[in-house]
């Protein structure tokens, strides 16, 4: 279990839980229940690095602890 | 900024609802941590076996030692003598002896087993079936019947055995045969190697080598000669034919393409014949026979063809033609069969048409013309007592009479015309003067080829100015309209209409002058040339002179000497003051002409700016070249038009209406109606009707407006162009005439007293 939080430095930042063989979009899924937002409209970025829904954390190496920034679109 | 999070139950209860699989809450099972784990077992697993290792090696060392100890048990080198017979040499070498006979048998016997086993191998299975599908190297020919040959494998390389397998020969008869071959090839190299044909590839079937000529056959190099063991005896098993049958098996294992070769060879045609062989110039009998076989059906066509007389010329030029056609006599021929006398017939009629038919180029003529002239004149020269009516004697005429006109008008009519008088009474005198002329124009016609032809042209121009006259003098009670001359008439009728029109301008001042500088020149040619046949005269004599006085025995060496410089330096002062007085009246002629890209002749003006515009490389621009233009159309359209007449036939018109009418005037409008009403045709109008007066006694009028017009209009005679005297006017008919040299016609107002009436238009 790894734990990454989200911020969309707008006043919603949130700390999840999840797996490190969970893909983004489940990732994505879990903030949209902690958030209440839809899922479809979350973009998770790095810096200019858009993350993808099909692949892994673990492939994105996205440890524990770490922060991801948060987009809508 | 609050941080929202979840507790695991929660988010477990969340994936749950999301389908996902509930998050592994307990300790990482990292991969480092298996790497360890997965060393750990490894290092283990090598103790394990490093142990076991150690334990087999000292069973197997223990086990070493036993076996050690086994051998070594018993007596050792130094006890065995204590052991037998105690040192006893006789025993033991009676002993070892024993010992070594019983080994030898021992090896005898194994290797006659062994042998014994090869030979029961081989031997029982060895018969005349292990033979079957040997090849044998040998013609089955070469074999007698009843002779003993003892076969051996041929030597070949192994790649060879591979390819072609197995093949027996007999050394012998392959010794004899390389022998056979060897002899062959030595008598061969004495014949001439090279033959022209490389036909070897295909009567041979073999492509030669390079210098097969000095190649000896080393081994057995044999051909498909051989045959195969067994092959027949299986076809037809039994009896004697199996031999043949074998070599005709053979036979038909030898490829198609030799096959075909040999039926080649059968059916050989010779291709060698007599290349020498000359075309004779006689044969016999036979020979001409076989040559010139000539076929009725060909002559046939031949004559067929010669009907077709538009094809003559090309058949007469064919140079492919091997029997050359014979030409047709028509005399000789002998009018037997009716195709021939038709074909003759067209031919004879054809050369009569060619002949009449003749296309005359404009050169030919000119040279006909030239030679019946030639002709003509010599027949005037040689026969002077019948009375002959020619062109030549016409035209002579017509120069005579005309000189008596024109000559007093011109100062210089030739140029040696010193005992010519002003007028010239009777035409003989005028013809002889032309003669002169000519014969004169012969004699220096090089220098001045420009004069004569002017010389020429003058006499002309005053023959056909002259004829004009007489016609115009003829007509002039009829014509208003005068017919222009025709220039098919002749050179004299052309100058005539070029004349009228203005496009030659005769009696310039300037030209005037320069004939008489022209004159002069060739005077001064002349006298020069003079001068220079009597100095050379002059000279022959003074050399006579000097050789009469060197016959003179009193004359001494230095007395010549002295005379001779004396002579020369008299005869060079004589050549200087020749030569100065000689160019005292030198008057050379020159005329610079310019003329443009199309011909046209350019003042000095338009000179400077054709050269301009070649130096800077520009031109005029295109408003100024086209206005340019338009005057040079303008005047090309003027040349080519109708000298007399509007190009509309206004004056014929109204003549015409004149004749029809029946009266001496033309009514053009009445008040301010541009046309005269049906009604009103008649002459009885007076007061607002303007009347326009034309006939033959107009030409009154004519020269004020003919002036206007220079270069329509030139006047070299007075009555030739009388009948000019067209003003323009509107036509019964029609509205308005205007027409292109209209601002001409305005430049000179008040010269026409009608001017004001109706509006003075012409072209």
């Amino acid at each position: 279990m790894i734990e990454v939080i989200c911020n969309d430095r707008l006043g919603k930042k949130v700390r999840v839980k999840c797996n490190g063989d969970d893909t983004v979009g489940d990732l994505k899924k879990l903030i949209a229940a902690q958030t209440g937002t839809n899922w479809e409209k979350i973009v998770l970025k790095k810096w200019y690095t858009i993350y993808k829904d099909h692949i892994t954390l673990d492939d994105y190496e996205i440890h524990d602890g770490m922060s991801i920034e948060l987009y809508y679109n | 900024m609050a941080e929202n999070s979840a507790t695991i139950e929660e988010t477990n209860r969340m994936r749950l609802k999301l389908g996902l699989k509930p998050l592994k809450v307990g300790p990482e099972t990292s991969s480092t941590q298996i790497a360890e784990d997965n060393m750990k077992r490894h290092r283990e697993d090598e103790a394990k076996k490093a142990h076991e290792d150690k334990v087999k090696s000292r069973i197997a060392k223990s086990k070493n030692r036993l076996e050690l100890n086994k051998t070594m048990s018993g007596k050792g080198l130094g006890e065995a003598s204590d052991d037998d017979d105690d040192g006893d040499l006789y025993k033991w070498t009676m002993k070892s002896r024993k010992k070594e006979k019983e080994r030898q048998t021992a090896a005898a016997a194994k290797r006659e087993k062994e042998l014994q086993e090869l030979d029961d191998a081989y031997q029982g299975e060895y018969d005349e079936d292990q033979l079957t599908g040997l090849r044998v190297g040998h013609d089955m020919s070469d074999f007698a019947e009843g002779e003993e040959r003892i076969l051996t494998l041929k030597d070949s390389t192994i790649l060879e055995n591979e390819e072609e397998g197995d093949e027996l020969i007999n050394i012998q008869m392959t010794e004899r045969q390389r022998l056979e071959k060897n002899l062959e090839n030595k008598k061969k190299k004495n014949r001439p190697v090279y033959s022209a044909y490389d036909d070897d590839e295909f009567t041979s079937g073999k492509k030669k080598n390079l210098l097969s000529q000095y190649d000896e056959v080393l081994g057995t190099e044999q051909g498909n000669d051989g045959f195969v063991i067994g092959k027949a005896r299986k076809i037809n098993r039994g009896g004697a034919g199996d031999l043949a049958g074998s070599s005709s098996e053979n036979n038909g294992g030898l490829s198609a393409k030799e096959i075909m070769n040999r039926k080649l060879k059968e059916s050989a045609i010779a291709l060698t014949y007599n290349k020498t062989q000359q075309a004779q110039d006689y044969y016999t009998k036979d020979e001409a026979e076989i040559t010139f076989k000539k076929s009725k059906k060909k002559k046939k066509s031949r004559s067929r063809k010669t009907d077709n007389w538009d094809e003559e010329g090309d058949q007469d030029g064919d140079a492919m033609e091997v029997e050359k056609p014979e030409p047709v006599d028509i005399s000789e021929l002998n009018f037997v069969d009716d195709e021939d006398l038709q074909a003759s017939l067209a031919k004879a009629r054809r050369l009569a048409t060619k002949k009449t038919i003749k296309k005359l180029t404009p050169e030919q003529i000119a040279k006909n013309l030239a030679e019946s002239k030639a002709m003509e004149v010599e027949e005037d020269f040689s026969e002077k007592g019948g009375l002959v009516i020619s062109d030549v004697s016409e035209f002579v005429s017509n120069l005579a009479s005309s000189a008596v006109q024109v000559a007093p008008a011109r100062p210089t009519q030739t140029k040696e015309d010193t005992p010519e008088p002003d007028s010239i009474s009777s035409p003989a005198v005028a013809q002889k003067a032309q003669e002169d002329t000519v014969m004169e124009d012969t004699k220096e016609e090089t220098e001045e080829d420009s004069f004569r032809s002017r010389t020429r042209a003058e006499s002309e121009e005053a023959e056909d100015i002259a004829m004009v006259n007489n016609e115009s003098e003829q007509a002039e009670p009829e014509t208003v309209l005068a017919e222009e001359p025709l220039v098919s008439r002749g050179l004299g009728s052309t100058l005539a209409l070029l004349k009228q029109k203005g496009a030659l301008e005769m009696g310039n001042a300037e030209q005037v002058e320069r004939s008489k500088v022209q004159s002069e020149r060739a005077k001064w040619l002349a006298d020069a040339r003079l001068r220079e046949a009597r100095l050379a005269k002059e000279m022959a004599q003074a050399k006579a002179r000097d050789k009469d006085k060197v016959r003179d025995k009193n004359y001494s060496i230095r007395d010549r000497d002295r005379d001779r410089e004396y002579e020369n330096q008299r005869r060079e002062q004589q050549l200087l003051d020749e030569r100065e007085s000689r160019m005292k009246n030198y008057q050379p002629d020159i005329k610079l002409e310019y003329i443009d890209d199309s011909g046209n002749r350019l003042n000095t003006k338009e000179a400077f700016r054709q050269l301009s515009h070649a130096f800077h490389g520009k031109t005029s621009g295109k408003m100024k070249t086209e206005k340019r233009m338009k005057k040079l159309e303008d005047e090309r359209r003027l040349m080519s038009m109708s000298s007399t007449d509007t190009p509309l036939g206004m004056a014929s018109a109204f003549q015409e209406r004149q004749k029809a009418a029946g009266s001496a005037h033309i009514v053009l409008a009445v008040g301010n109606r541009n046309a005269v009403p049906a009604s009103l045709t008649s002459s009885s109008f007076g007061g607002t009707t303007s009347t326009l007066v034309s006939g033959s006694g107009s030409g009154t009028m004519s020269t004020a407006s003919a002036k206007t017009q220079p270069s329509a209009f030139s006047a070299p005679s007075q009555n030739a162009q009388a009948t000019m005297s067209i003003s323009g006017v509107h036509a019964p008919n029609r509205e308005k005439v205007t027409f292109g040299l209209k601002r001409k016609a305005d430049a000179a107002p008040g010269s026409n007293p009608e001017e004001t009436a109706p509006k003075k238009t012409r072209n």
